[in-house]
């Protein structure tokens, strides 16, 4: 009898001991089983926001790619550019030092007497004045080309040296009431028509390149 | 006899005590997790954005990278019409200079 109650007793331990361990896994797996699915949860839920952003991640990778090849195209363009740029640069400079070493030549009394005809005609004729440089004052007859003027411009024309003087080469004339001037110095001319010239000169040196 | 289901009695009683302590156990378990679901969520959350923005930087920084690769051809060839231009410009110096004289005192 007594050996029958311990058995009882024991098992009865045994089973509570038992059932004990049982709830204590059952919970833990359960708790398991909640982390694994909020994780899984907050995957799910982030997704959506990080198609998003990696959608706008990729139209952005697009943009840049769009960008980068416009601003690299337009660096290659300005490199031939700005190599253009320089050598026709280096033309008008050779011809600015040749326009002022003219000076020195035989060649430049008829161009200096050329510019003046030029320049009266444009203002068409008159009473005018010629404003040169201190030296070249000297080099100029002005009434043989008082006639050139008057027949281009079929207005009877006088010239006379203006007091002032300029220190460019070349010549600026003027109305003697001083209201309108025709500025036919070297510097100005290349000033006034460097466009044209520069498109000139680039079909000169690059026609035969891309 | 007595003393014998007294005994029972008393070792039903421990019986149930370990069980409801196990139910306590269980409980007490099951709140942790419940706990620690929220920050487990929050923090999957948090590191999901924070890869996709990570992939996101790769995508773009990876985009330029390949973009710049690809238009280096553009200034190879920049470069190469560059010396082009140079010789010929060279060779054609002296005919620009000559015709700009001549279009400006003729």
């Amino acid at each position: 009898m007594e050996s029958l109650g311990h058995r009882i007793i024991d098992r009865i331990l045994k089973d509570a001991r038992e059932e004990a361990e049982t709830i204590v896994k059952d919970a833990q797996k359960s708790a398991e089983t909640i982390i694994e699915k909020q994780r899984q949860s907050a995957r799910h839920s982030a997704e959506k926001e990080a198609h998003s952003l990696l959608k706008r991640a990729e139209n952005d990778a697009d943009i840049i790619r769009g960008k980068v090849a416009t601003d690299i195209k337009r660096r290659a363009g300005w490199i031939v550019l700005s190599e253009k740029n320089r050598l026709i640069t280096n033309v008008l400079n050779e011809v600015k030092k040749r326009l002022v070493n003219l000076k020195k030549s035989e060649g430049y009394v008829p161009v200096l007497e050329k510019l003046i005809v030029d320049a009266g005609a444009v203002l068409g004729g008159g009473m005018l004045e010629v404003v040169l440089n201190e030296n070249d004052s000297t080099l100029v007859k002005l009434n043989k080309l008082e006639k050139k003027i008057s027949d281009r411009s079929s207005v009877d024309t006088q010239l006379k040296f203006s007091e002032q003087k300029t220190k460019a080469v070349g010549v600026i004339v003027k109305t003697i009431d001083d209201r309108i001037f025709v500025d036919n110095t070297f510097e100005a001319i290349l000033s006034r028509r460097e466009r044209e010239l520069r498109l000139k000169i680039t079909r000169i040196l690059f026609s035969n390149v891309g | 006899m007595l003393e014998s289901f007294k005994a029972v009695l008393e070792k039903e009683r421990e019986a149930e005590k370990i069980i409801l302590e196990a139910k306590e156990q269980a409980e007490k378990i099951k709140k942790n997790a419940q706990e620690k679901a929220e920050a487990v969520y929050r923090e999957t959350y948090q590191e999901t954005i924070a890869e996709a923005r990570r992939k996101s930087i790769e995508i773009k920084e990876q985009a330029k990278k390949d973009a710049e690769s690809e238009a280096q051809i553009f200034i190879k060839r920049a470069e190469k019409l560059k010396k082009k231009i140079l010789v010929s410009a060279e060779q054609k110096f002296s005919e620009a200079v000559n015709s700009i004289l001549h279009e400006i005192l003729s």
